[in-house]
């Protein structure tokens, strides 16, 4: 880490200032760029840990429908703290690593709008990571008893009755990631708002910082909610109030009309920026600019629109009567957003000139991801099927590949390719792919088997659905076989992220110094990107780039030299 | 890459073509594993004879084809493009015009949009079919002329079965009648758990403090299983019964089983426990008790062997009229 810390301070020092240095540097920083990197760390050491903790339950699955290892309760506090972990302290930290390191430059802003606000959502991550984990720690210890054990969503009664300090510790580890990501979401879609260049006009912005502002409006709708059914548990059970206790006059399901008030939307954005960098990735390395730029936008606002009206298909089981009609209407409706998104990712690729580098790969596979769970979601809006399928493992492939393959394999994607410009280095490009290939074949093996097992046509399983969350099998014990090929892939993708890890770690220091290493892949497309190249930015435009290219497949052969001197003289702009 | 190799030999030293033909059979596996997820739930077997399942089924079997056609042909087109436009097999991106394929777009919308609505009303007729439909509305369409009411109670970690005219509260394994709609509510005595019966489309919570109604019917014993009333042995059907919503340590072995025996079979099980089988009519159809009514005994038809009897009877009778 010292590498890009000496590159920023020597930065710092050219305009006079003397900052901190050693760990006071990281500390007390308000420079958005080392924030990003901050953020960007605490992702992988959490991915690192909620990863490690799915691959310790997955392996106790396989091994016998009984479990071998774990507890039964120790088995639900790590598949709750697994969940809790990827989706608070991963995809959200990973993402605002980007957002941070990357919304100034692509906005030719000098700042964020609020940098002390900014240090204090980096911050706040450590503090939410900490308080989770402290009761894991403390129940290996033999202090505490088992970490949160209620699910990811927690529901009251079972939270509020769950006697142990690990439950409390949840809510408030999630809280304080919940407080700290609402004064950053509000930074980020504030820093759009007045800090963009003055000749960036709004349909100038690069995809990518469309689907911010789509992911940061979200976020500020969503998160008070989750703080408010969490605020409330947290009262009920500390400060004996009642909201969710129906003998003391309270509702259960109360909680789930809230909880899901957020828990929508945020699935939103949970993949929305993953989306944005694979938008914006498969277009550059297609070289071809964003198909239908237009379309796309207001379709991401249809999908982050709806995505506020669409929570109570969760809760098609609890007794909802009518009302699921205009849920299964909304829920429906997000097909047409998610299409033309995928629409237009495919007619960017087609006919393009696809160089498969390793964020290319990952930003194909979230458009494949989305394709499953946008499919395999549709049984889930409509109540008829969402009635068979309901916490059956075809819900848990469903999320795996929308949070998995979509929200993280685009956010893995923007690691790819903004690495070089994070840290200076170029990370070895063999270990990436090897992670690639790792990844997609692992993840999406996984999922489906998941998705196999849900819906009773995994191998062996004689038409047995696999319920979801269920620590052990031993209504059907047929169903070991399909546990086993399940974790066979969660292992397959577990020696690939290790390898991102090595490689990340490793290229740190030891990587090739680089400015933009994807600067000959693009030479001659005017397709610049901000981040890269600097302002001014002129979007890259079908006439734009046709009149840089002068033809493309069209050109009669002849004419190629021509246009490569054409492209000289437009590269030379930047 | 070189800068300006884009008008060179199709094979580059690299070994381009290579790394294209792996990460294009990289994404063919996500292609196979596709059309094998959702291929699956298109050859379902049909569901016959058990409800709410089988109103469910033709309806899901669409929804699987349809991802199968839609979604299939776009992971195709991408596996495609993947093998036949990367930059090893290809050595320049072909142009894209302004406005190009403006008219592609408005079509494939116009195609979500009418996919979209034709969903959207099959699985609002599907639901009022199913999940929605009252107690009455569901003897009337599946033609149940007998109903019978049980109440479940879900606690940590064990279920309790109430069925009406059994004098003991049944636990791990509840006996039910076939061809007869079994009309259920739900409630828990702590935490939020759920009912649910897979094999017959069934998930209701019992959330404490509310209590949830909905039925199932089922209309044929296989006899697959057996079970045993004052020393007779009945043939069985037998439907496992989860907990489809995290409830504490025990949630995964919160289990139990419905038998379904015979409606003949059934009495005589309801006799052995002390009780009687409380079947009531639902005034649909012909039963036991409507053998008077005239109309009634063909819609009636699949409601048992009475029925079967009444049948012949009848027609028999229209034969005497000839």
């Amino acid at each position: 880490m010292s590498t890009e810390t000496a590159g920023e301070h020597g930065h710092d020092e050219e305009h006079g200032h003397h900052g901190p240095t050693g760990w006071r540097y990281w500390l007390y920083t308000t420079d958005h760029k080392v924030i990003g990197i901050i953020y960007l760390w605490h992702a992988i050491f959490a991915f690192a840990l909620g990863g490690l903790a799915a691959l310790i339950f997955r392996t106790d699955l396989a091994v016998a429908p009984e479990l071998e290892y774990l507890s039964l309760l120790g088995y639900n506090s790590l598949v709750s703290i697994h969940a809790l972990t990827m989706i608070f302290f991963v995809i959200i930290p990973l993402q605002g690593a980007f957002f941070n390191y990357m919304l100034p430059l692509f906005l030719g802003a000098d700042e964020m709008a609020w940098p002390r606000m900014n240090a204090l959502g980096a911050w706040g991550i450590t503090a939410g990571l900490t308080v989770l984990y402290t009761p894991m720690v403390g129940n290996f210890l033999g202090y505490t008893g088992v970490p949160t054990a209620a699910g990811w969503f927690q529901y009251p009664p079972l939270n509020t009755m769950m006697n142990s300090v690990g439950q409390d510790a949840g809510i408030l580890g999630v809280a304080i990631l919940a407080i700290s990501s609402t004064g950053s979401a509000a930074n980020f879609f504030v820093t759009i708002l007045n800090e963009r260049d003055p000749e960036m006009g709004w349909m100038d912005l690069p995809p990518f910082v469309w689907f911010t502002v789509f992911t940061n409006v979200l976020a500020l709708y969503s998160i008070p909610w989750a703080l408010d059914a969490l605020g409330m548990v947290w009262l009920e059970r500390n400060l004996a109030m009642s909201f969710f206790t129906a003998r003391a006059g309270g509702d259960p399901l109360l909680y789930q009309w809230i909880w899901w008030t957020f828990g929508h939307p945020e699935v939103y954005v949970l993949v929305l920026p993953g989306m944005g960098i694979a938008a914006e990735v498969i277009s550059r390395f297609s070289e071809r600019p964003i198909y239908g730029y237009k379309p796309l936008i207001a379709s991401t606002a249809i999908v982050s629109v709806a995505s506020m009206g669409v929570w109570a298909h969760h809760m098609y089981a609890t007794g909802l009567a009518a009302s699921r009609y205009a849920f299964m209407v909304f829920s429906m409706a997000i097909f047409l957003g998610f299409g033309v998104y995928i629409y237009s990712m495919v007619a960017t690729m087609w006919k393009g000139r696809l160089h498969l580098t390793t964020p290319m790969l990952f930003s194909i596979s979230v458009v494949v991801g989305l394709l499953y769970s946008g499919m395999d979601g549709a049984f889930f809006g409509q109540p008829a099927t969402d009635l068979q399928f309901h916490s059956t493992y075809f819900v848990v492939g469903h999320f795996h590949f929308t949070i998995v393959t979509v929200g993280l394999f685009g956010l893995l994607a923007g690691v790819y390719y903004w690495y070089p410009r994070m840290t200076g280095r170029m990370y070895n490009t063999k270990l990436a792919k090897f992670h690639a290939f790792t990844t997609i074949v692992g993840m999406f093996g996984l999922f489906f088997m998941m998705a196999m097992l849900g819906d009773g046509t995994a191998p062996g399983s004689d038409g047995v659905m696999m319920m979801r969350r269920y620590a052990t099998y031993v209504y059907a014990p047929q169903l070991q076989l399909g546990h086993i090929i399940t974790t066979v892939f969660a292992y397959v993708a577990a020696i690939g992220q290790l390898a991102f890890f090595v490689n990340l770690l490793w290229s740190l220091r030891a990587g090739e110094e680089v400015t933009d290493p994807w600067d000959d892949l693009f030479s001659g497309q005017n397709m610049p990107s901000p981040e890269w190249d600097g302002l001014p930015y002129k979007p890259p435009t079908a006439i734009a780039v046709s009149e840089a290219t002068d033809g493309g497949e069209e050109a009669v052969p002849d004419g190629g030299a021509e246009t490569d001197d054409e492209v000289d003289v437009q590269g030379g702009e930047r | 890459m070189a800068v300006g190799d884009d008008i060179g030999p199709v094979w580059d030293e690299r070994g381009d073509v290579f790394e294209a033909l792996l990460w294009g059979v990289v994404f063919l596996f996500t292609f196979v594993l596709f059309i094998i997820e959702f291929g699956n739930g298109v050859i379902e077997p049909e569901e016959e004879g058990l409800f709410p399942i089988a109103t469910i089924v033709d309806f899901k079997q669409t929804m699987f084809l349809s991802a199968l056609i839609g979604g299939g042909l776009f992971v195709a087109l991408i596996v495609w493009a993947v093998f036949r436009y990367s930059s090893g097999v290809r050595d320049r991106a072909a142009r894209m015009a302004p406005g190009q394929g403006r008219f592609m777009l408005t079509m494939f919308v116009l195609a979500v949009l009418v996919i979209m609505s034709t969903t959207v009303f099959t699985g609002a007729a599907t639901l009022a079919q199913t999940d929605e439909a009252s107690p009455a509305d569901a003897a009337e369409q599946l033609g149940a002329s007998q109903q019978i009411h049980m109440e479940v109670t879900a606690s940590q970690w064990f279920w309790r079965f109430d069925v009406e005219g059994i004098p003991s509260t049944q636990g791990e394994r509840v006996v039910l009648p076939a061809n007869t709609l079994v009309v259920f509510e739900t409630t828990s005595a702590d935490v939020i758990h759920s009912f649910a019966i897979k094999e017959l489309g069934i998930t209701k919570d019992a959330v404490p403090g509310q209590t949830n109604q909905a039925w199932f019917m089922v209309n044929h014993v296989e006899g697959e299983t057996s079970v045993q009333a004052g020393g007779e042995s009945l043939p069985a059907d037998r439907y496992e019964v989860h907990c489809a919503e995290l409830c504490g340590k025990g949630h995964s072995k919160m289990l139990a089983s419905v038998y379904v025996v015979g409606q003949e079979d059934y009495h005589t099980w309801a006799e052995a426990q002390g009780g009687e089988a409380a079947l009531e009519s639902t005034g649909v159809g012909g039963g036991e008790h409507s053998e008077e009514e005239e109309g009634g005994h063909d819609e009636g038809g699949d409601g048992g062997m009475d029925m079967d009897e009444d049948g012949e009877m009848d027609m028999g009778s229209e034969g005497d009229d000839h």
